[in-house]
């Protein structure tokens, strides 16, 4: 029930939860930019690339990629690099971001506080990162190991039965990585307690904390990563619908539309789940957080 | 037109006639084996007659396990992955003759062995014809492989007896080096086969047997069939057969329990093919079509005359249509390698290219066009589409001609061979046209049943039946590297005066085809007029005068020339529409903002 009651927090914060999301908007926008301009000239006045107006037509897609070759391997270079900046800028807002949710003054913090704590804790996210980075190739393969082991034991099955085998091995290894992705979170949030500790330290802290809370902290992204989910599933049907409608730009831009309701729930999942954890996080390791004492004058003489 | 039909005419008139002249009857093949499981090994007789003519000098058969017998194989060598298998388990396979009798004299020591190629050359005074030819010989059947395997205490055994080498006129043999790509050639004949085995299997073949017990662990199974070119068995303890009559067949699957998911997917595929060839192409020649499920290793599936060997679909999610795509190619090469035969060394085309075309036409008959691969939220995929793109993703530069051994790697040999070289016979087929097609590949079949059309046999034909423009185009489409690629492009519309427009566009084209081809302009009013170009050089301009603008010009809107290069080029509007841009860009800036929240956590 606390991360229900943490919604109230999250809408305190709408201002970041909008900054952030078009943030990320903003960039796959200037990602998107050059694909336009390459192929837009290409398909405006075909009419073989007329059925993507109306469906996710492959035929419109890998022919359009066939011709591509140069562009192609450019593109992916050029995401690979964005992709990079946008971890690296992530890693710089996170001071302020996870300052913001185990101090508990989500809505109240200034922007000059803010980004004075992005700036303070920048290495120390760049070092959590930098250590999760092996932690999540070591675990990936190792999973792929455990849930391919799962998958001897149903190798014979065909169809849904195959399909269901799948989606629980997925599930298997997408919960082994959330439980690495958890940790990470805690790092960062001990790291906003506690910023004049060594990084050892934090992540002594971190473990001391983690590990009798693996399991509620995984509960609690999941609960917080279920609305979403509905959300993503309700807006794929809709888009469909919206195409379906006919209706030519209008349906195009109703399905844009619906597409960055999506996008911006996704980073409101993350944002209330990083309230809810904060939160939580504060009552056992308030840190820098603990209320000043006051000596109180009781009378006694 | 006239002279054509003169053709066809004529053409009919032989076929009447087929049955009194084409024909003759097949030689009988008898093989006598044993299965020793403990060994692994086959060790069996097999014995013909040489035929009365023409006069020979030599006999040469063919030991194609061989070619699993060591890494310095050239069929292993350009296929890594089943190389890889067998280095790993080192189990490789192989044929010995034991002794070779011709009609009784024993000429063992005289037999030159090379790889999969054993001649015999006795005395120069020896008549050999109608001689009767006795090889006994011990088979070892590797643990990988893609025709001859063991899995388990399971078999696959394709080609496991020595096989005699094709006669040529002159009384010569073609006994051909098998490189990576090559699969068997062997000619037709009665396939007479006793086979022993443990009592334990089922048994997979073309035909049913006659069995009988030798004791509590044996039995024997007697196999008549024919006219074959090849003989396979499979066998399993855990076969459970489904049998049922489609279209007049006896088609049984040979299936594992686990499998049983599979079976009406791929009797329906069946039902299908059947259907389409027995229609369009002709009748199968046999009472009984057999499918077992292997545990393959390396290839998807594998096709026997009267038997289609499938990869077990075990683990697959059966999401899309890509199994029914096997079913109907390896069941249409029923027609196109088992009743047709072909030189799969020298013209792989004349099976493969052919074969995944009519996979095509099947496709686009019983599971429609657009999306008859996969149709999933909003995301349609077409079989069609996937032969597009592989051929435009692997197919290197080369020939649908091209033997065998011209290629140097897999994915150049399926790209032009299965993917360009189905394109170029779907514009064949578009070329020839709805009423000359069915009568081309009827004719083809009813000519050339159970015998084997060379390149110019096929080229012949279609010269007779649509003429030598045709039989141009057709050469080009099969010899050429060239792209081809019709375009049209500069569409300009003018005002003449208050009631009429001066339209002007430019058609160009790559490639040598010598055809016309077709063009359609579209007015903004909603009328349409189509014309014809007959290139003289590679571009025209076109001009016309039309009581409204024109809103867009298609040259070959019909898609006749389906390998064409750049479908986009195709068509040409006065007006942009950025609306297939912009929803594009959409979908790929929400796949981006994905998955920068997977990466980055937002």
């Amino acid at each position: 029930m606390s991360a229900f009651w943490q919604l109230r927090n999250l809408f305190k914060m709408r201002l970041l939860w909008l900054y952030l999301y078009l943030m990320k908007a903003i960039l796959s926008f200037l990602f998107v930019l050059p694909f336009y301009m390459t192929f837009n000239g290409y398909m405006a006045r075909s009419l073989f690339s007329k059925s993507i107006i109306g469906s996710w037509d492959l035929s419109v897609i890998l022919e359009l990629f066939s011709h591509s070759e140069d562009f192609i391997p450019a593109y992916i270079v050029m995401l690979f690099i964005g992709a990079l900046i946008f971890v690296i800028l992530i890693q710089f807002l996170n001071g302020g971001l996870y300052y913001a949710v185990v101090s508990g003054k989500s809505a109240s913090i200034k922007r000059r506080e803010f980004f004075a704590e992005c700036g303070l804790n920048f290495t120390t996210h760049i070092k959590i990162t930098l250590l999760m980075v092996p932690i999540y190739l070591v675990l990936i393969p190792a999973g792929m190991f455990f849930v391919n082991i799962i998958g001897m034991a149903g190798g014979t099955l065909i169809g849904n039965g195959a399909v269901y085998l799948t989606l629980f091995k997925l599930l298997v290894l997408v919960l082994i990585l959330l439980a690495a992705s958890t940790f990470s979170d805690i790092t960062r949030a001990t790291s906003a307690s506690f910023p004049e500790k060594s990084f050892g330290d934090i992540l002594k802290i971190a473990a001391d904390y983690f590990r009798p809370r693996l399991f509620r902290l995984v509960r609690l992204f999941i609960i917080t990563w279920l609305p979403f989910f509905l959300i993503w599933l309700a807006v794929e049907s809709l888009t469909l619908a919206a195409i379906g409608l006919s209706l030519g730009i209008f349906s195009i831009a109703l399905e844009f539309f619906l597409f960055q309701v999506s996008a911006a729930a996704r980073t409101g999942q993350k944002l209330w789940y990083l309230i809810t954890i904060g939160s939580e996080f504060r009552k056992t390791n308030p840190g820098r957080f603990l209320p000043e004492q006051v000596e109180l004058d009781l009378g006694s003489k | 037109m006239s002279t054509i039909y003169f053709k066809i005419t004529g053409l009919f008139l032989s076929i009447l006639l087929l049955p009194y002249c084409v024909f003759s009857e097949v030689d009988t093949l008898r093989i006598s084996a044993r299965l020793d499981t403990l060994k692994k090994q086959i060790v069996g007789v097999m014995e013909y007659r040489l035929p009365a003519e023409p006069k020979l000098t030599s006999f040469e058969f063919q030991l194609y396990p061989n070619l699993y017998s060591s890494e310095n194989s050239p069929y292993l060598k350009k296929k890594p992955h089943l190389l890889h298998q067998f280095l790993e388990s080192r189990k490789w396979g192989g044929m010995d003759i034991d002794s070779v009798l011709l009609g009784g004299e024993n000429f063992t020591q005289s037999i030159n062995v090379n790889l999969t190629r054993a001649s015999l050359i006795p005395d120069e005074k020896m008549e050999l014809n109608r001689k009767t030819v006795r090889i006994y010989f011990t088979t070892y059947i590797p643990a990988s492989g893609d025709r001859l395997f063991q899995s388990g205490d399971e078999y696959m055994l394709g080609d496991w007896f020595p096989s005699p080498a094709l006669l040529n006129k002159d009384g010569t043999w073609y006994n051909p080096a098998y490189g990576a790509f090559a699969e068997p050639v062997g000619a037709y004949f009665q396939y007479e086969v006793d086979f022993i085995l443990p009592n334990i299997f089922r048994v997979a073949a073309p035909v049913k047997s006659e069995q009988t017990t030798i004791n509590d662990t044996l039995s024997s199974r007697h196999y008549s069939f024919g006219p074959a070119h090849d003989f396979v068995l499979a066998l399993s303890p855990r076969y459970v057969i489904d049998s049922s009559d489609i279209n007049g067949t006896n088609v049984r699957i040979y299936y594992r329990d686990y499998e049983k998911p599979i079976v009406e997917r791929i009797k329906t595929a069946v039902r299908y093919t059947l259907e389409f060839m027995n229609k369009n192409v002709g009748k199968y020649a046999y009472d009984d079509l057999t499918y077992a499920l292997v545990n393959a290793t390396d290839a998807g599936g594998v096709e026997y005359p009267g038997f289609v060997v499938l990869a077990s679909p075990r683990g697959a999610l059966m999401a899309t249509r890509f199994y029914e795509t096997l079913v109907v190619h390896e069941t249409v090469h029923q027609w196109f390698y088992g009743m047709i035969g072909s030189d799969q060394v020298e013209a792989p085309w004349m099976d493969e290219s052919i074969t995944n075309y009519f996979m095509h036409k099947i496709f686009l008959r019983y599971w429609g066009r657009d999306a008859n691969l996969l149709e999933f939220a909003g995301l349609k995929f077409s079989e069609r589409d996937n032969l597009r793109a592989l051929t435009q993703a692997i197919a290197a530069p080369g020939a649908v001609d091209d033997p065998t051994y011209a290629f140097v790697n897999e994915s150049d040999y399926y790209g032009i061979i299965y993917f360009k070289g189905s394109l170029a016979l779907e514009t064949f087929d578009n070329i020839l046209g709805d009423s000359l097609s069915v009568i081309f590949w009827q004719l083809y079949f009813e000519l050339y049943r159970f015998k084997h059309p060379s390149r110019e046999d096929f080229i012949n034909l279609t010269g007779e039946i649509a003429g030598d423009n045709v039989r141009k185009s057709l050469e080009i489409l099969l010899g050429s590297t060239d792209a081809i690629d019709y375009s049209a492009s500069n569409l300009e519309n003018k005002l003449l005066d208050s009631v009429a427009y001066k339209i002007s566009f430019q058609i160009e084209k790559k490639g040598e085809l010598p055809l016309r081809v077709d063009y359609r302009v579209l007015f903004d009013n909603g009328d349409s007029l189509d014309g014809q170009w007959a290139p003289v050089y590679n571009y025209a301009e076109i001009e016309l005068s039309a009581s409204a603008p024109a809103k867009s010009v298609i040259v070959d809107p019909k898609n006749i020339f389906a390998i064409d290069g750049d479908l986009f080029n195709n068509s040409i509007s006065f007006q942009t529409d950025n609306r297939p841009g912009v929803r594009l860009s959409s979908g790929l800036m929400f796949m981006l903002e994905s998955f920068l929240s997977f990466i980055g956590g937002m």
